[in-house]
């Protein structure tokens, strides 16, 4: 498949074309000249409909003399028109010298990509010439220049002196403007991030969200780490989404080592991660009751979201399904007994669950809160490369789970829902939905579960190699990139999740709804915050 | 023992003991509550930096399975109604000072609970130019619950362990500030 | 509006007993971590299988001693060192209420004896592990 479009390209952009690569099956890696990339990048997005996926950023100096940037692009975008699985990535890279630690941006022709660009500079130093915005993102303004974590003259516990405090913040300014700050300490439960608020009265006209408060320095202790314990790391990128990263990093490192899990491994993981989009949408559906002060809905989406968390913790041992995953398969075997406790449980919450839609998601109250608030456009998704559950509910067709089938997805048949409003309650509906969607994937999985091993057993990885690890979370698309070093460790470990790539739309979403939309608009999209920050 | 090794030493932690201490803590706690703090345990919750798992299981905590509130238990907005600050994470350089400023705003008599591993000790996330390794390295921890993530009863547990505590606090405070011939009553 | 009150009249009580009754953790949980002294030779094989170094060791060359710790506080669960203890002495059991108002509290202790190289009279390894594998009692000193 990627034939087709690398025949294309190389007519185009022969001149600029250096090498090409295809390491692992659906990954074309094309190492072009630098001065082409951006024409090349706004080529495969504007032309052939391929949309950015992920962006590293790499300190290669000590194998190559130069940084290394990587491009990743997922062709040929959104769109059910395509055939099943066959759909690939293609992946560009250009080398960034050293003396000139700077890039040009794509941000001005990709919205997607300003975040990523904002991040290269802040982590490895290296400048995107033509940014539109390059503030500080991960590293707050306490961090003292010329310290990048990344690079690999940077000692993992290297503590620099904090300088300021202060930070800038855009302002609207004007009579009866307010401003109001929220956060990083919020009033709820929830994880931190500074929010200002600029409102007339009761509108908002703009928000500014500052993250990245959580930036603990995931990747770069992933690079300490060996392979094995890396995996206990990768499961706690995200508490809720726990699952599906280390089934994501796991099967980076499984294409790297070249080594094929037992089928039934593959049914299991791929059970697991339905159970973990479960108890996260049935969470989610009943939080929005929250949002809108329906308590009753409120108190009867966590009473089954507690009731599926039990049953992960019978099946698992953990509530949140961790120490399930390893790289070459699982830890621990499903017995006959709780494969029957699965479906028995599910049948039971589909019934509830069922009965908890039509007491709630009807009543007129209710719709009046949902409806047509926070309406993000097909157009603003597109360009953002928004992900998941939200990219489905403005009308985006794009489902890793179809698209690019990992795991047994393309052993079951399923539904992808679509809808195109955009709003509040699009988003629930579309939760919805894929519960029920995910209860038939589960069940016709334990059906047809082969028998046989669980795991194949790997001790080394070899070194630098790279791939590309994917899953379609409860949030959306996690694109996990691995490069491997020798002693079976991490060269560079990118952890792009969906909440990523989704956080930059919320602030668009917000302006024109109301001050108590707000925290509806933020919990129907539901982003983690510890998946972006890392 | 024999001489190959030389000794060991498992914490004294005679689980019947503790159950027991456990179910009477349990028929006495709103009674205690009462007693100390007037009406009730108010809790601001922190995240300094952990996974979103043990924010999930304090979440879980006010859930109609658990429903902490039938003990007189709140989560509270803001710090300064608190008496417990309630931290997860292992302290990311980022969130320091917001923590340390809500540590600041909690009124005395207060305690610091640290939930998970995280905030116990750094858990999988040590030191390192991002991370401070644990509450203990920039507050008074005076409860650790243990656990990735502990589960919501375990947690429940370290809430009425810190009842205990704070009840020595209290006492403790009233002692002392009527040395200073200061007066100090809570209702 | 009816169906909302019989929504929540059919849902019933659900709230647990707990604490006034324990509530015991499914078969498969990972608690805390029991070391059984009896099997464990000291042979640190958990300690570097560790991610979140609540297993370490030292070793006293001066004494003869490995010094052996465990820390609850550390600890994330993840059963490594239950997978890759060669003697089975650590198991994750089904007890999770841990919380303690004491670091030390959540500490295990261990003290092993080591034994000395033939050779070049270096403690090495513990005496518990040398009986236990039949492999050669020197250290690489030659
Ligand atoms: S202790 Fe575990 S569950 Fe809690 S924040 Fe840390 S990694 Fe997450």
């Amino acid at each position: 498949m990627t034939d087709t479009y690398f025949n294309e390209l190389t007519t185009q952009f022969s001149y600029a074309f250096l090498d090409s690569e295809t390491p692992v099956p659906d990954e074309l890696y094309i190492t072009v000249k630098p001065e082409a990339c951006v024409g090349i990048c706004r080529y495969l997005y504007e032309k052939c409909g391929a949309s950015l996926v992920s962006m590293v950023g790499s300190d290669e100096r000590p194998l190559n003399g130069g940084f290394r940037l990587y491009y990743f692009f997922s062709l040929p975008g959104h769109g059910s028109s395509v055939p099943q699985g066959s759909r690939s990535f293609v992946n560009l890279q250009m080398k960034v010298d050293e003396r000139h630690p700077e890039f040009t941006s794509i941000t001005p022709y990709m919205p997607a990509a300003h975040w990523y660009e904002r991040e290269i500079q802040d982590l490895l130093g290296l400048k995107p010439v033509g940014h539109p915005d390059p503030r500080r993102l991960v590293l707050h303004e306490n961090w003292p220049k010329g310290f990048y974590p990344l690079r690999k003259d940077f000692d993992y516990k290297t503590q620099p002196p904090r300088t300021s405090e202060d930070f800038e913040m855009k302002r609207v300014e004007g009579e009866g403007v307010f401003e109001i700050p929220v956060g990083p300490v919020h009033a709820g439960i929830i994880e931190p991030g500074h929010f200002r608020f600029s409102s007339v009265g009761e509108k908002i006209l703009n928000l500014e969200a500052r993250l990245f408060y959580k930036h603990k320095g995931t990747e770069k202790l992933a690079e300490i780490l060996p392979f094995t314990k890396g995996l206990f790391l990768a499961e706690r990128i995200c508490g809720v989404c726990s699952f599906s990263h280390a089934t994501s990093y796991c099967q980076a490192l499984e294409k790297i080592a070249n080594i094929q899990i037992p089928e039934r491994a593959h049914y299991l993981r791929t059970i697991f991660l339905e159970l973990e989009r479960l108890y996260n949408h049935v969470g989610d559906v009943g939080n929005i009751c929250a949002g809108t002060g329906l308590l009753v809905g409120n108190a009867q989406g966590m009473l089954l979201k507690e009731k599926l968390m039990e049953l992960n913790e019978a099946i698992t041992g953990n509530r949140y399904l961790r120490g399930m995953n390893t790289v070459g398969g699982l830890r621990r075997d499903l017995s006959e007994e709780k494969r029957i406790l699965i479906l028995s449980t599910l049948r039971q919450i589909q019934k509830e669950f069922k009965a908890l839609i039509d007491v709630i998601m009807f009543l007129s109250t209710q719709r009046d809160r949902l409806e047509t608030t926070g309406i993000l456009s097909q157009q603003v998704a597109r360009d953002l490369g928004v992900v998941g559950v939200a990219a489905r509910a403005s009308g985006l067709d794009s489902d890793l789970r179809r698209d690019h089938p990992y795991a047994a997805y393309d052993k079951v048949s399923f539904k992808v829902p679509l809808r195109t409003e955009g709003d509040v309650s699009a988003r629930v509906w579309i939760r919805i939905e894929e519960v029920f969607e995910s209860i038939r994937i589960i069940e016709q999985l334990l059906d047809t579960l082969p028998s046989g091993d669980i795991r194949v057993e790997v001790k080394e990885i070899p070194p630098y190699k790279y791939a590309l690890g994917y899953t379609e979370s409860p949030r959306g698309a996690n694109i996990h990139w691995i490069m491997t070093a020798p002693d079976s460790r991490l060269y560079r470990y990118k952890i792009r999740s969906a909440s990523y790539v989704n956080w930059p739309a919320v602030p668009l979403v917000v302006p024109g709804n109301i001050v108590p939309d707000f925290p509806l608009i933020n919990k129907s999209f539901n982003l983690c915050y510890s998946c972006t920050d890392l | 023992m024999d001489q190959e090794m030389i000794e060991f030493q498992k914490p004294e932690e005679n689980q019947e003991v503790l159950r027991t201490h456990l179910e009477e803590l349990g028929n006495h706690l709103s009674e205690k509550i009462g007693k100390i703090f007037g009406r009730s345990l108010h809790i601001r919750e922190v995240d300094s930096g952990s996974c979103n798992a043990c924010e999930w299981e304090i979440t879980a905590l006010s859930n109609p399975v658990y429903d902490l509130e039938r003990f007189g238990i709140y989560f509270v907005a803001s710090p300064r109604h608190a008496d417990v600050l309630l931290v997860t994470g292992p302290v990311s350089r980022n969130l320091y000072t917001a923590l340390l400023k809500t540590y600041e705003a909690t009124p005395e008599p207060k305690l610091v609970i640290a939930v998970g591993a995280c905030a116990c000790s750094g858990g999988l996330f040590q030191k390192g130019y991002a991370s401070l390794g644990g509450v203990d390295k920039v507050l008074p921890v005076d409860v650790y619950i243990p656990g990735c993530p502990p589960r919501p009863q375990a947690i429940l547990q370290g809430l009425l362990l810190a009842m205990d505590k704070l009840e020595q606090k209290i006492r403790k405070r009233n002692f002392s500030d009527l040395h200073e011939g200061d007066t100090c009553h809570r209702p | 509006m009816f169906r909302i009150l019989k929504k929540s009249l059919s849902t019933g009580i659900v709230t647990s007993r707990y604490p006034k009754e324990p509530d015991q953790a499914p078969e498969e949980f990972r608690g805390r971590p029991e070391v059984d002294f009896e099997k464990c030779t000291g042979c640190k094989v958990c300690s570097e299988v560790c991610p979140s170094r609540a297993i370490t060791y030292e070793d006293d060359l001066k004494q003869g001693i490995r010094n052996w710790q465990l820390s609850y506080a550390n600890c994330i669960f993840c059963g490594a060192c239950e997978e890759q203890c060669p003697y089975g002495a650590i198991t994750l059991s089904r007890f999770y209420e841990m919380a303690s108002r004491n670091k030390d509290d959540l500490l295990v202790t261990a003290k092993f004896q080591l034994s000395s190289c033939p050779r070049c009279g270096q403690y090495f390894e513990t005496i518990r592990e040398i009986r236990r594998t039949p492999k050669e009692v020197s250290h690489g000193c030659r």
